[in-house]
């Protein structure tokens, strides 16, 4: 095709008329900046053919604010060898008129005929939208609408198919794709599109045989239980009739009872074994209690024998004592006997010592009292009252040691005599009325006491003479001691010339008495005669009282002894007696000693005897035979109790051991437990009874059995229906993938010559690099070879410059398809590839240039320095415009 | 003289799955009618008992309304009644018949054997020995004392059982509730009426199994009878005539089409159906589009005429001709997938190309059909 001249007229910006004549094959190049009308230019075109004539829908097309225009556009162009003239007025006046050829063609007829040879159809009412367009909408581009690829394919794709099926006609189905849209509707009621899973009735289907094995299954479960709740009560019924017939539990009472019987019998006999123990125990004990007292006797009779050796040696003990005693006591004799010659003598020797001293002192005195009687003679006179009184006391003299001794020896006596007293042997006697004893030299009668300080001969008138020898003391010695001080008592005494201590006391107390008197006459006579006289009297007094006193001493004194010359010393004579009466003293101690033994061995004796006469009481007592003899049976009867005690507490001991009473009472438990256990069984499965046959009673009523044969209809008729779905969705799916399948193959078969065209231009533009096409023919991705490999692209995903190339491309494509199909073919090109960068533009002239040696192509630009290589001259609209402006003009 | 009914097997309760939801109530239905049926044919002949061998009702649990049913519906029929419990039914300590006593559902004139005692048959000369089923399943042979109880000399003894009978039937021979042989003879039975095998079938002169008085499967057995059984008097040989009572003939059928006459007789079977048929068709073989064609449309009419129609044709496989293709209309892609499935079809997997073929022939035909109308 090859559109050769364009005329306008009123029409948007071209008021005036204006023709462009003289287009050429291949491009034709249009130049202008903005507003010029370029797009107008192809707005005309395509209102010339998309649009009724008749159509109201078209105010647009008129100048602006000329309500009352015609917008005219006048077309002439050839197509398979005939030359077509289409005239198209709008609005005003309406008219459409074609000739081809010259034949000429009106309205509505022209405009169909046209719309049949381009492949586009008109909208129904109103302007023409793109979805009408058809091929020429994909074919003429709008402006900044080059990459625009997949609406105008869709909306030409019919015209498309149509067109080129023809190529491959003996290919396609005519039926096919209804036939697979509604297997894929039917196949998409059961499964779902992508992943094929059961959906809508299928998958009601599927659910609902669930639900019903669901429910199945509770109600198979409830006739399983059902069925074994009536096994269970059946076989409950059976085991009650059993135990109700046979009560178990009575036998095991029985034995129960029959156990506890034996359990207290056992109780019994183990009390009686303890009572029994008891009297073992006391048997026991009365055997050794017997046992013990004939064991007494027999000691009796031993110690007996024993106490009569005893005696027997204490007896000749005594014998030995009392001989050492008679051999001390001669020996304390002949020593007393020295004592008394040690003593007369020393007596005597004193006693001759004092008569020397009297005698001395006499003549000392008689001597003094003549040389002072002279003396005093002359001054006696006047003193002799005073004289007599001196004398007087004179007599009375006693010197106050003299006295003190006395005392003392006094004392001393007392305390011997005290000491004596306390511990010479006391002998108290009370004889009857007219009795007599002689006790020592005293006869005594009545009641008395007489304390006996040496063995004393008692004797008993008429009946002999009993000796009592004080035992141990030293009543002896004290009696020594007490003649001892007596005699130098007596001597003192004499010697002083006082018969007693009292007699001393008395002169001492009247010597006192007469010194006073003595100091009362020396006062007077100082006073009547204050000088030395009375010292002389005194004097003279003195020596004639001292010699009459001394001659008086002397004269007491016996004549003196015969060898009064060969006498010893008094101290010899006092250390003679000492020595002997050391010798007294320690016999009689030793004395003492024998009679103390002996007296101990006495008492031994008697003591052993008196034991001795006790157990021969004993031994000799009349009933002792018999009680030895009751002992003796009394222990063979106590043995004999205890054995059979014993051997009966042995055979109860095994019979207790033997009756186990610890597992008796086990068993009387286990007896018990087991029949209460049973009878509580019982109770409960009576309980159970009634319970599980209410319940079944219940259960039964339910008709859970027909509830489940008709489950199991409704299951089996179900899953006859999910088979079927199941088969035919399988069968949906299979053919649905098998008629897309083969549906590919026709399409692949049918694109490929589009494919091969797309390639060619893609050849230029991005050497190696391929397009794949959708099923509608749009391309679809960009595949391109990289250093990795191909490297593919959704064409919506690339750069607008880049879509622009590939829509411009396809479009050559699509128009060499057309071509060869001998379809009429012209491309317009509004401004695009403006955003090709100068590389991709160059390799697009060249496609185009390519292009155009196929397809007339229109293109307009605002930017005529990028396209002065296309080798064809550019027309400026602003040019045309102002050439025809005059013109304009005029019809305005 | 004496003349009962002998009849088992009711299985009252009984549902079935093998058909569609609205002819399995039908079915269902028809065991109360045959039931019904047996109260007018005992009246009609005068018996003088009607015997129930057993499976009266199908379960144990079925519903009040079911047991008082199958008691109203021996009301046709005002002599003695003997109903056996079978397996189905036994006479458990908990049964669908101690709940028929407590619903007060039994009428008088109807007797229960729930223990294996002589039960008389009032004003005849005749004793029922029953062995009735006291567990689901027993391993002995209940009918044993049968033997051992003597009667009157004189007296028709009648033997009553549920359960195999040794040594005949193949399938069953290990099967519960073994009844002996030569049972009939050693316990001098004047006869001995048997249920639990659903058709009727005579064991030896004197043992017959009933069989059900309304069919329940596709199993051609003689289901579907009851017996009118005779005796002269005690000792003879009874006479047995079966009472045809089945509502519903069950019928399987099996045809392989190969030509065009084959589906005639298709056709023919098909168009002679009533409404006591329950059909089960299997068909195998090959049919062209016509023949397909005459075919569902046979079968179509057919659901019309039956009661039930259970047609099996995936054995049935679809062989269009190159006409029956171009007929179709199935040029293009649509030609080469119709030219796949048919090869497929053929193969071991062939199932789902086979129904994929037809799917596909169906739609077309619908379209050339609509086309045509339009």
């Amino acid at each position: 095709m090859k559109l050769t001249c364009i005329r306008l007229e009123a029409f948007r910006q071209f008021r005036a008329p204006i023709e462009i004549a003289g287009l050429a094959e291949g491009i034709n190049l249009f130049t202008g900046p903005n507003e010029t009308g370029k797009s107008t230019l192809a707005q005309a075109v395509r209102a010339a053919f998309f649009e009724r004539h008749r159509s109201g829908s078209v105010e647009h097309l008129r100048p602006w604010g000329d309500t009352s225009a015609t917008p005219t556009v006048e077309l002439e162009f050839t197509f398979g060898g005939k030359h077509y003239r289409l005239t198209k007025a709008f609005l005003g006046k309406k008219r459409c008129a074609l000739t081809v050829d010259g034949k000429p063609m009106d309205g509505t007829e022209a405009e169909d005929h046209l719309a049949e040879l381009f492949g586009f159809r008109y909208a129904g009412k109103g302007a023409s939208q793109a979805e009408c367009w058809g091929i020429p909408g994909l074919l003429w581009m709008e402006q900044g609408g080059a990459q625009e690829l997949t609406e105008p394919v869709e909306h030409a794709s019919a015209y498309l198919q149509k067109a080129l099926g023809k190529s491959v006609g003996e290919l396609a189905s005519s039926d096919g794709d209804r036939v697979l849209a509604e297997v894929e509707r039917l196949r998409n009621e059961l499964l779902t599109p992508a992943a094929g899973a059961p959906r809508g009735a299928f998958t009601e289907a599927i659910a609902q045989r669930n639900k019903l094995k669901e429910e199945l299954d509770t109600v198979s479960s409830g006739v399983a239980e059902y069925r074994s709740a009536v096994d269970r009560f059946a076989e409950l019924k059976q085991e009650h009739a059993r135990d109700e017939h046979g009560k178990p539990w009575e036998g095991l009472r029985a034995s129960a009872r029959r156990a506890q019987g034996e359990l207290d019998a056992v109780d019994e006999l183990e009390r009686t074994q303890q009572q029994e123990n008891v009297a073992l125990k006391a048997a026991t004990a009365q055997v050794a209690l017997l046992v013990e007292r004939l064991s007494n006797f027999r000691k009796q009779e031993q110690d007996r024998t024993e106490f009569r050796g005893k005696v027997d040696t204490a007896k000749s003990t005594v014998q030995r004592a009392l001989q050492e005693v008679a051999i001390r006591e001669a020996a304390v004799t002949s020593a007393k006997t020295t004592l008394q010659s040690a003593q007369d003598l020393r007596r005597l020797v004193l006693q001759e010592a004092a008569r020397r001293e009297a005698l001395r002192r006499s003549e000392t005195a008689a001597s003094q009292l003549r040389s002072l009687t002279d003396v005093l003679d002359k001054v006696e006179a006047q003193e002799r009252n005073l004289a007599t009184l001196r004398t007087a006391a004179e007599a009375l003299s006693l010197p106050a040691d003299v006295l003190n001794l006395l005392r003392k020896q006094q004392g001393e006596l007392d305390g011997l005599h005290a000491k004596l007293s306390a511990v010479a042997t006391r002998l108290r006697f009370k004889l009857n009325d007219g009795q007599r004893l002689q006790i020592g030299k005293e006869q005594v009668s009545g009641a008395g006491e007489v304390l006996l300080v040496e063995p004393t001969t008692i004797v008993l008138p008429g009946m002999g003479v009993l000796e009592v020898a004080p035992g141990e003391s030293d009543a002896s010695e004290l009696s020594g001691q007490i003649v001892s001080l007596q005699s130098s008592h007596q001597a003192l005494l004499q010697q002083w010339g006082v018969r007693s201590l009292a007699a001393a006391e008395a002169r001492a107390l009247e010597y006192a008495t007469q010194q006073i008197r003595i100091r009362e006459a020396e006062a007077m006579l100082t006073a009547l005669v204050p000088k030395g006289l009375d010292l002389l009297r005194t004097e003279k007094a003195n020596a004639s009282g001292e010699a009459q006193q001394s001659a008086d001493a002397l004269a007491q004194f016996p004549p003196p002894p015969v060898n009064a010359e060969s006498l010893p010393t008094p101290a010899e004579a006092e250390n003679a007696e000492e020595s002997a009466r050391g010798q007294v003293t320690r016999l009689e101690s030793e004395l003492t000693s024998a009679r103390m033994a002996h007296s101990g061995a006495s008492a031994s004796v008697g003591e052993l005897e008196r034991q001795l006469l006790a157990l021969e009481g004993l031994v000799s007592a009349p009933d002792r035979a018999a009680a030895i003899e009751q002992a003796n049976a009394d222990l063979v009867s106590a043995n004999a109790a205890k054995n059979v005690l014993a051997s009966g507490i042995e055979a109860r001991a095994a019979k207790i051991s033997e009756a186990r009473p610890e597992v008796l009472q086990q068993d009387v438990e286990r007896f018990q437990k087991s029949a209460d256990e049973l009878s509580r069984r019982f109770g409960a499965r009576h309980e159970e009874l009634l319970r599980l046959g209410t319940d079944l009673k219940v259960k039964g009523a339910l008709g859970l059995e027909e509830r489940r044969a008709e489950l199991e209809r409704d299951q089996e008729q179900l899953g006859r229906r999910v088979v079927e779905l199941e088969r035919r969705s399988r069968a949906l799916d299979y053919l649905l993938k098998l008629l897309q399948a083969k549906r590919a193959e026709v399409t692949k078969r049918l694109h490929a010559p589009l494919q091969l065209r797309m390639n060619h231009y893609l050849g230029i533009l991005m050497p190696g690099a391929q397009l794949t096409l959708r099923e509608d023919l749009s391309p679809e991705s960009l595949v391109r070879k990289t250093g990795q490999g191909q490297q593919s692209g959704e064409l919506e995903e690339m750069s607008f410059g880049c879509r622009e190339q590939l829509g411009v491309i396809s479009r050559f494509a699509y128009a060499d398809l057309l071509l060869n199909a001998g379809r009429p073919t012209m491309l317009i090109l509004d401004d695009a590839l403006v955003h090709s960068d100068e590389e991709r533009l160059r390799q697009m002239k060249r496609v185009l240039f390519d292009a155009a040696t196929r397809h007339q192509v229109l293109l307009f630009t605002c930017h005529p320095e990028k396209w002065t290589d296309l080798g064809v001259a550019a027309r400026s609209l602003a040019e045309l415009r102002s050439t025809k402006a005059s013109d304009v003009m005029a019809v305005a | 003289m004496i003349r009962f009914i002998h009849t088992a097997d009711w299985q009252i309760g009984r549902q079935y799955g093998q058909v569609e939801a609205d002819e399995s109530y039908a079915l269902a239905e028809a065991r109360f009618s045959a039931v019904e049926r047996i109260a007018s044919l005992a009246s009609e002949h005068s018996v003088h008992a009607v015997l129930v061998a057993g499976d009266v009702f199908d379960a144990q649990t079925v519903s009040d309304k079911t047991i008082h049913r199958l008691f109203a519906a021996l009301r046709g029929y005002q002599g003695p009644w003997f109903l056996l419990p079978g397996n189905h039914d036994a006479a458990l300590t908990e049964s669908v018949w101690a709940r028929a006593v407590r619903l007060n559902a039994i009428p008088e004139n109807v007797q229960v054997c729930q223990k294996p005692e002589p039960c008389l048959v009032p004003g005849t000369q005749a004793v029922i020995l029953p062995a009735p089923l006291a567990q689901r399943h027993t391993y002995n042979d209940l009918t044993e004392w049968f033997a051992h109880r003597q009667t009157e000399p004189g007296v028709y003894r009648l033997g009553l059982a549920h359960g195999c009978v040794q040594g005949i039937l193949a399938e069953d021979i290990d099967s519960t509730n073994p009844v002996a042989a030569e049972r009939a003879a050693t316990a001098r039975l004047d006869y001995l009426a048997l249920g639990d095998w659903h058709g009727a079938k005579q064991v030896d002169e004197r043992t017959w199994y009933s069989g059900t008085p309304e069919p329940d499967r596709w199993k051609d057995n003689g289901a579907g009878n009851v017996l009118l059984v005779e005796l002269e008097s005690p000792g003879r040989t009874p006479k047995v005539t079966p009472i045809p009572t089945a509502h519903y003939r069950w019928r399987s059928e099996s045809r392989n089409i190969q030509v065009s006459s084959d589906v005639d007789a298709v056709e023919a079977l098909l168009s002679a159906l009533d409404a006591h048929d329950v059909l089960q068709l299997n068909l195998s073989g090959q049919v062209d589009l016509a023949g397909r064609r005459r075919v569902i449309a046979a079968i179509g009419r057919a659901r019309g005429l039956a009661r039930c129609i259970r047609a099996d044709t995936e054995a049935l496989a679809f062989e269009p001709t190159q006409e029956d293709v171009d007929a179709l209309g199935a040029d293009g892609y649509l030609g080469e997938a119709i030219a796949n499935l048919r090869k497929e079809q053929g193969a071991p997997e062939g199932a789902v190309p086979r129904e994929a073929l037809l799917i596909l022939a169906t739609l077309l035909d619908k379209q050339k059909a609509e086309g045509a109308a339009t």
